[in-house]
């Protein structure tokens, strides 16, 4: 298996003054290739902190992280800039789409960052567009007018248009309903069997259920992790794994 | 009404920015509306004083002491005179003058006064304390301010080679000679001893009478010169022989204050141009508040506040920021009074001796809050008028979706570049407003400029406004048709005219008006004549007359005018209308065949010698004066542009306003939109740096979103320049007696606007869009 991502003894610690909160706490990780990581715990725990530090938006206070062959802890904000639309795709809990483009343009806006033909980028935001059930007619549409789950595929490709080797999603489904809630995960599975890298944070069983592994954090640290193997629709089997798993982790 | 100004302190504090840059424009508005109203309020005022302290003369006639001698007749029978003084005094037809040993020598007419002659009428002020030695002299107080001299300083007069140098004892200050715009001679006093050495030595120092008159009150001053010019004319025809002036108070006073109440006036009009700004930014500022607060609105709505209530607290708002506003902007005019003083006192040449005034500063106070008030509440009414609901669910009903401008997938331009057109589109009402302003600024830069460049710059064109004609030199004096004749033997000479002036009574129909009238030998090579309707006088029965006196007589061309000159009454066609602006505006023209069939003889006091091509004006008073040392050649750009001085220190001050209130609204505007863009968009700008954005990027992207706007503004305030100028420079002229004008702007300063505006924009945008580094994604992602 190929590591795309390693995280080595990672702390970040927030100062107020002279109090100190330490949020992660040398913290080991490592992301393979194809990997659909779930990671999951309490309010607080950590869980977008490390997402962030993973991810290069964020810098750790310690510890390295290693993507792709290449040490981005001690990269300049621009340079980090520069490695996050190479490398990295996000999807947020809430959307953050442009109110005032149309829904291609919020798509293109990023894809034009890494390549420069914008044909190309028109074509493959449309071909991602329809993947994701968001028809012909809303391509040209502003954001406001779509529904929060057509919001969401949005982003979603959004995230994927420049073939990032990791796509980084923070509760991606958390401001979504039900239905939509699931289409999205739909899509990142999808996303996932065809060989797509994710790492996603969420407090969601319904989410967490979609990852191929579980890591657990708490207080900054990794306390647990487990092995589910890839999703399949309807194993009841899986979820009571999941459900167990996170109940010996006291979720 | 404490709880509306408990909800406007809050929503001021919401929009810091927005309230510190109205703050900022108000301030600056109501400098400059203090400054506008108080000093031409005050003017008047100014000058009165100057009249009453030195009891200034009604009726004023500098000539010849000899034509003069019996002039006390004349007025023995007149009624209307209160008091009649005559006072010796030399007149310097020009004179090269040097302050504290400067290299530079400037060149300019002289009158000498003997300081202890004792005067009743026009005296000495303020009075020399103790006696004035012969090694001093006072200067006109014009010359302390604008020519910056001061009392000790060296100063020596140079005539022909020979220098008589003075110490400056003091300043005095004289209504009838305040200014080189009005007389272009300056007054000074030395001691009779000195006066008579230098006349003595000095064939261009002349024996000249100041004759003075006190009018009773309630006496028609127009009337009397016309008549007493009539009777002088008359009984003392060798007056009109020599180079003589004479005016009456009324003309002077206006005269006075003209270039003074210019500049004011163009500073008044800038300053209701910084109001209009203002007002265009209180709008946007509320509507942006309101589309921003639209849900605060609804809660507020729906807390039981009334429509009235949230309208009063908008204007509660205004209120506050105006006020504070004028109260600061008066606060610092109250400080730069001394400068204001000195500044107008450069301007006008009397001592600038007002307070404070206060009635102006209630009047602007009154502008400034009552009219902010009224656009705030014209501006807001709209936004609350929202129905509850609808401002609960954020103006829904009201959203409006744009279209898509620029789309990605088929623009050619940089992805930059893009977003900032995207951007500029998506708000375009409010990039319309930006653009307005921009262009209103760059349009009154290039009029500054366009100003500066024909007064100031352009003497040429300047004279020809004014309608001087001095030929390329000059002489003044008496003899001058023989001496005319032998320079226009010289290679170098092109063309010798003569001139002579004097005042006739014009009367058609029942109308009658007294002008000074100018003899000229061959009106037709008059460089500087502009001639509106008609053609100059060929024959001597015509007659040219200036715009203001044919309005006056309500006369056009081919009428026949009465014309009263030293002989009996004749009869004159209108030939001609012309322009001019010296004696305001009033002015005829006529040959001196026809001056011969009126007054039957011509005088010639002015010979003006027209070099040929590739002799420059200095090179020909060189030769002229190497050929003639017994006459003084004067130049007349040297000497015109003494006359200029007042009108060329008041361009040069607009142009200054101009210019830096044109960087401050453009700084102001441009750090107001990107400061709200950055922090209205933060989201945005979060988002896209998580996506992989550098800073720079985003950087560029923000400059782009507002510079194009800026640099069309400028560019169509340039061209607007072209055909708008003219009308309102036009407008503003008329009043002085300038009919025909086209401003030229000069391609180079069109250029400096606009780069002037872009790269003062660029510079602020730049600076403003520093902030973006500091947007950190993870903060922003993680507030939610």
């Amino acid at each position: 298996m190929e590591t795309l991502l390693t995280a080595k003894d990672l702390c970040k610690t927030f100062s107020q003054g002279k109090l100190q909160q330490h949020v992660l706490k040398n913290l080991n990780l490592e992301i393979n290739k194809g990997d659909f990581v779930v990671i999951m715990g309490s309010s607080g725990s950590g869980k977008s902190t490390l997402l962030y530090a993973l991810s290069g938006m964020d810098k750790p206070t310690l510890g390295s992280v290693k993507c792709m062959g290449e040490e981005i802890t001690g990269y300049s904000n621009d340079k980090l800039a520069v490695f996050r639309r190479n490398h990295c795709g996000f999807v947020f809990q809430q959307n953050y789409l442009n109110d005032t483009m149309s829904v291609l343009d919020n798509i293109m806006v990023s894809g034009l960052l890494t390549d420069k033909n914008r044909k190309r980028i028109a074509e493959k935001a449309k071909e991602l567009l329809s993947k994701v059930d968001i028809n012909k007619e809303a391509w040209n549409k502003f954001p406001t007018q779509l529904s929060g789950g057509e919001q969401q595929r949005v982003a979603v490709v959004r995230g994927i248009i420049n073939s990032p080797a990791l796509l980084f999603a923070d509760e991606p489904t958390g401001a979504l309903n039900s239905r939509n809630t699931n289409h999205v995960l739909d899509v990142l599975t999808e996303l996932n069997k065809e060989g797509q890298t994710i790492v996603m944070v969420t407090h969601d069983m319904r989410c967490a259920r979609r990852g191929n592994r579980v890591k657990y954090l708490q207080d900054g640290v990794i306390t647990g992790e487990l092995f589910l193997g890839a999703y399949e629709s309807g194993n009841k089997e899986r979820h009571e794994k999941l459900r167990h798993f996170l109940q010996e982790m006291g979720w | 009404m404490y709880s509306l100004y408990f909800i406007a302190k809050n929503n001021l504090k919401k929009k810091k920015s927005d309230a510190a840059v109205l703050t900022g424009l108000i301030i600056l508005a109501a400098l400059l509306l203090y400054i506008g109203i108080s000093t031409l309020s005050n003017m008047g005022k100014v000058v009165n004083k100057a009249y009453e302290l030195t009891n200034a003369a009604d009726w004023y006639m500098l000539n010849s002491a000899v034509a003069v001698e019996n002039m006390e007749e004349i007025f023995e029978n007149r009624n209307e005179i209160e008091s009649f003084e005559k006072t010796p005094v030399y007149y310097v037809t020009q004179s090269g003058f040097i302050v504290n040993g400067e290299k530079s020598e400037s060149d300019y007419s002289f009158m000498l006064a003997p300081a202890e002659e004792e005067r009743n009428i026009s005296r000495l002020y303020p009075e020399y304390e103790g006696v004035l030695s012969d090694d001093e002299i006072l200067l006109p107080y014009y010359m302390k301010n604008a020519l910056h001299v001061e009392t000790g300083d060296k100063f020596c007069f140079v005539m022909d080679g020979r220098t008589y140098d003075f110490k400056v004892g003091g300043f005095h200050e004289d209504p009838l000679f305040a200014n080189p715009m009005n007389v272009s001679t300056y007054k000074c006093y030395i001691t009779g001893k000195r006066a008579e050495e230098i006349a003595a030595h000095e064939s261009g120092v002349l024996s000249y009478m100041e004759c003075k008159a006190k009018l009773k009150e309630g006496t028609d001053s127009n009337r009397f010169l016309m008549e007493i010019s009539d009777e002088i004319n008359e009984k003392l025809p060798e007056t009109t022989q020599t180079f003589n002036f004479s005016f009456i108070w009324t003309s002077i006073r206006y005269g006075d204050t003209m270039s003074a109440s210019i500049g004011m006036g163009v500073v008044l009009v800038f300053a209701v141009l910084l109001i209009g700004i203002a007002l265009i930014i209180t709008r946007f500022s509320i509507g942006n508040f309101c589309e921003m607060n639209i849900k605060n609105i609804g809660i507020l709505r729906a807390s039981g506040y009334k429509e009235s209530q949230l309208l009063g607290s908008f204007v509660m708002e205004m209120f506050l920021v105006s006020m504070v506003g004028s109260i600061v902007g008066l606060c610092v005019s109250a400080l730069a009074g001394s400068f204001l003083g000195r500044l107008m006192s450069s301007l006008v040449g009397l001592s600038w001796n007002q307070g404070f005034d206060f009635k102006s500063a209630a009047v602007v106070m009154a502008v400034c809050i009552l009219v902010t008030m009224a656009v705030a509440w014209h501006s807001s009414r709209k936004c609350v008028k929202i129905s509850i609901l609808d401002a609960l669910r954020s103006g829904i009903a009201d959203h409006n979706f744009h279209k898509n401008y620029f789309p990605l997938e088929k623009s050619r331009q940089p992805l930059v570049m893009n977003l900032g057109l995207k951007s500029i589109f998506y708000a375009k009402a409010k990039n319309l407003g930006i653009c307005l302003i921009v262009m209103l600024l760059g349009f009154v830069c290039c009029i500054g400029f366009g100003m500066y460049q024909d007064f100031a710059v352009d003497t040429d064109n300047m004279l020809k406004l004014v309608g001087m004609e001095l030929g390329d030199v000059f002489y003044i004096g008496e003899e001058l048709e023989e001496f005319g004749q032998e320079v226009e033997t010289n290679p170098e000479v092109e063309r010798v005219l003569y001139a002579g002036n004097g005042n006739i009574k014009l009367v058609y129909g029942d109308k009658e008006v007294s002008v000074t009238c100018d003899f000229w030998d061959r009106p037709d090579f008059l460089k500087n004549e502009v001639i509106l309707q008609g053609r100059a006088p060929e024959f001597d029965n015509e007659i040219m007359l200036s715009m203001v006196i044919c309005e006056e007589l309500d006369i056009e061309l081919g009428d026949i005018v009465y014309v009263k000159g030293t002989g009996k009454e004749m009869d004159y066609i209108l030939c001609g209308i012309d322009q001019k602006i010296n004696n305001m505006g009033r002015k005829a023209l006529m040959t001196t065949a026809g001056e011969e069939r009126l007054n039957g003889s011509s005088t010639c006091s002015q010979l003006c010698v027209y070099g040929k091509e590739g002799v420059s004006d200095e090179e020909l008073a060189k030769l002229l004066n190497d050929t003639y040392p017994q006459r003084k050649a004067m130049e007349a750009v040297k000497m015109s542009g003494e006359t200029l001085k007042p009108i060329n220190l008041v361009l040069k001050l607009l142009c200054a306003i101009f210019i830096a209130v044109t960087a401050f609204v453009v700084s102001l505007v441009v750090f107001l939109l990107l400061k709200t863009k950055i922090i209205r968009e933060k989201k945005n700008y979060g988002v896209y740096k998580a996506l992989g954005f550098t800073t720079g990027q985003l950087l560029m992207q923000t400059v782009l979103s507002s510079l194009p706007v800026i640099f069309l503004g400028a560019l169509l305030g340039v061209m607007v320049c072209d055909f708008g100028a003219g009308p309102l420079v036009g407008i503003c002229l008329r009043t002085i007696g300038i009919y025909q004008y086209q401003i030229k702007v000069d391609g180079s300063f069109k250029i400096i606007t606009v780069v002037f505006i872009t790269v003062t924009a660029f510079l602020v945008a730049v600076l403003t869009s520093i902030r973006i580094r500091k947007i950190q994604p993870v903060k922003l992602l993680t507030e939610e």
